[in-house]
């Protein structure tokens, strides 16, 4: 039960996306706004795993690779950010989500037979799944599938 | 009036629970997992009351503004990393010889953009 509270909160944040898409908005202000929220489950995720490192729950080596994960990620959103500005029409918009989403399973799939610890792997899985939540949930809604 | 409600589909919550549920845990790892519960909730449930008011926000912000946000978190999360990774190696950007490098999926010809961000090379890999 613990372990599906821990993805019901991490996740939480990402479908709230999913439940309240800004129906008002243009569809690449969406496509922005869930790659900025894609950035605030990363700053949480990342003070996390931090600190869960300094409590010794996450070995140096796997702590290593988080981080160098996260800066892929973070470098991944940036680029996705351009990508976003640069999109003439919906579709290009949602391309753009679509390939980040690709780019995101391919890290989690490394992650996942690089990590030792189970406390690291479960933390590295739920945030990039979260993420991928956020961003997939909205190319949906933006007609992508 | 005839706007399209897309609701969330449960299939992968659905099966990455399951999954989890699947594999035993010991009772050490269960209470490493407990302390690791006790500081991800609280952040989790922070994320998503930022994420709600920048939702509420959006309607109110330009492209740009948003785009230049996610910019901004972004370069903190590059800055934060760079850092932790610092601690452990003498060269601070220099990525571990262990770690796998993450590679661009093959992008759409509508996003030009992230293919020539992740370089040809890699797109090239995954083809």
């Amino acid at each position: 039960m613990k372990r599906i509270a821990l993805f019901a909160a991490i996740t939480l944040a990402a479908l709230v996306m999913t439940g309240c898409p800004s129906l008002n908005s243009t569809q690449r202000q969406q496509a922005a706004q869930a790659s900025e929220n894609v950035t605030i489950v990363l700053v949480a995720a990342q003070k996390a795993e931090i600190t869960a490192h300094e409590q010794a729950l996450i070995s140096d080596s796997d702590h290593v690779f988080i981080q160098q994960q996260f800066l892929t990620v973070a470098r991944l959103d940036k680029a996705t950010n351009d990508c976003i500005l640069k999109a003439t029409d919906t579709h290009g918009t949602v391309a753009c989500l679509t390939t980040a989403t690709v780019t995101l399973d391919q890290i989690n799939a490394e992650g996942g037979s690089f990590l030792k610890s189970a406390q690291a792997k479960q933390q590295f899985t739920f945030t990039l799944l979260s993420i991928r939540t956020t961003l997939s949930s909205i190319a949906q809604v933006l007609g992508g599938k | 009036m005839g706007k399209k409600i897309v609701k969330p589909t449960p299939k992968p919550a659905v099966k990455l629970i399951a999954k989890i549920e699947s594999k035993p845990m010991d009772a050490s790892a269960t209470v490493a997992l407990a302390n690791l519960l006790a500081e991800l909730i609280p952040l989790g449930i922070g994320a998503y009351q930022q994420i709600k008011d920048a939702n509420q926000d959006a309607n109110l912000k330009p492209l740009e503004e948003i785009l230049t946000k996610a910019n901004l978190n972004a370069d903190a999360i590059i800055a934060t990393a760079q850092a932790e990774i610092a601690k452990f190696s003498p060269a601070a950007s220099a990525p571990a010889p262990a770690a796998p490098e993450p590679v661009a999926a093959p992008a759409p010809a509508v996003a030009p953009a992230l293919v020539h961000d992740f370089g040809v090379e890699q797109v090239i890999a995954v083809l």
